[in-house]
């Protein structure tokens, strides 16, 4: 883990950096306890509001993709055989 | 409503009855089951259809009724070993940010039942939050709730919002790096 203005950075693998800042104890015998808290960098929180609507269009247009292209298919003659049937037992 | 008007107007919605079931349930032949049994239930009570009230969201009631049917028999049966499973294993989307239909399937099997179909009805099947809350049977707040749910953890589970989602492709890149 790289040491980065005092925490650490957790995690780059996202669109967002994480930055997570690490408070040492020390507590008797060099024994160290941690004691850890996420931070978001404030230029991003300003801006997540705007990226997660951005994320949830593109999440429901890959829902809807998805939705549409089974809708598109063609129906099995199955159901549209027992719809006759079904018709032509109530006559 | 005369029989062969009623026939042709189900007729229409099978293709969309055929998505919401599959959406539900995951799996194309179990999703064609719980369409076929739709059609029965819903021809066996054509009579309290009245016509030109809401055919599509009367037949997803139906439908949605007895997939939570089949499912609440199922899960005593088995302990939902599909979910299970789903549960266990990670998502990997691909690599070029293309996702297939697999993918969608299974971040959707992941989600809580009641977030899936709130989020399908809302997002896919094009209806308004209204409409779902009618199918559901629940307050119209508890769908807003369920979809933004939903769609926060789809998005986390197809990892919608990482670079390569939005970023250019590995092709578009070396085009750029090529310069």
């Amino acid at each position: 883990m790289e040491q980065f203005f005092g925490g650490r950075i957790i995690e780059l693998n996202r669109n967002w950096l994480y930055i997570k800042k690490v408070d040492w104890h020390l507590a008797g015998n060099e024994k160290m306890t941690m004691t850890e808290r996420d931070t978001k960098p404030p230029h991003l929180k300003a801006t997540s509001k705007k990226a997660s609507a951005v994320v949830n269009k593109a999440v429901s247009s890959k829902l809807k993709a998805y939705y549409d292209d089974i809708a598109g298919q063609q129906v099995p003659d199955r159901f549209i055989e027992l719809l006759d049937k079904l018709d032509e037992q109530s006559k | 409503m005369p029989d062969a008007e009623f026939k042709r107007d189900l007729m229409k919605q099978l293709p969309s009855l055929r998505a919401f079931a599959i959406s539900l349930v995951g799996k194309m032949d179990r999703a064609d089951d719980l369409v076929q049994e739709t059609v029965m239930k819903a021809w066996a009570n054509r009579t309290s259809f009245t016509a030109g009230t809401n055919i599509r969201a009367w037949l997803f009631t139906i439908l949605r009724n007895e997939f939570y049917t089949v499912f609440r028999k199922r899960r005593r049966e088995v302990e939902d070993a599909d979910g299970m499973i789903a549960a266990s294993v990670g998502v990997h989307p691909e690599q070029d940010g293309h996702m297939d239909l697999a993918d969608m399937q299974d971040a959707l099997s992941r989600l809580p039942v009641d977030q899936r179909e709130a989020l399908v009805l809302v997002t896919a099947s094009d209806m308004s939050y209204e409409e779902a809350a009618a199918v559901c049977g629940v307050a119209v707040g508890t769908i807003k709730s369920r979809v933004n749910r939903a769609r926060a953890k789809l998005s986390e589970l197809l990892k919608v919002g990482e670079a390569h989602e939005f970023g250019p492709d590995a092709a578009t890149q070396a085009i750029i790096a090529s310069r």
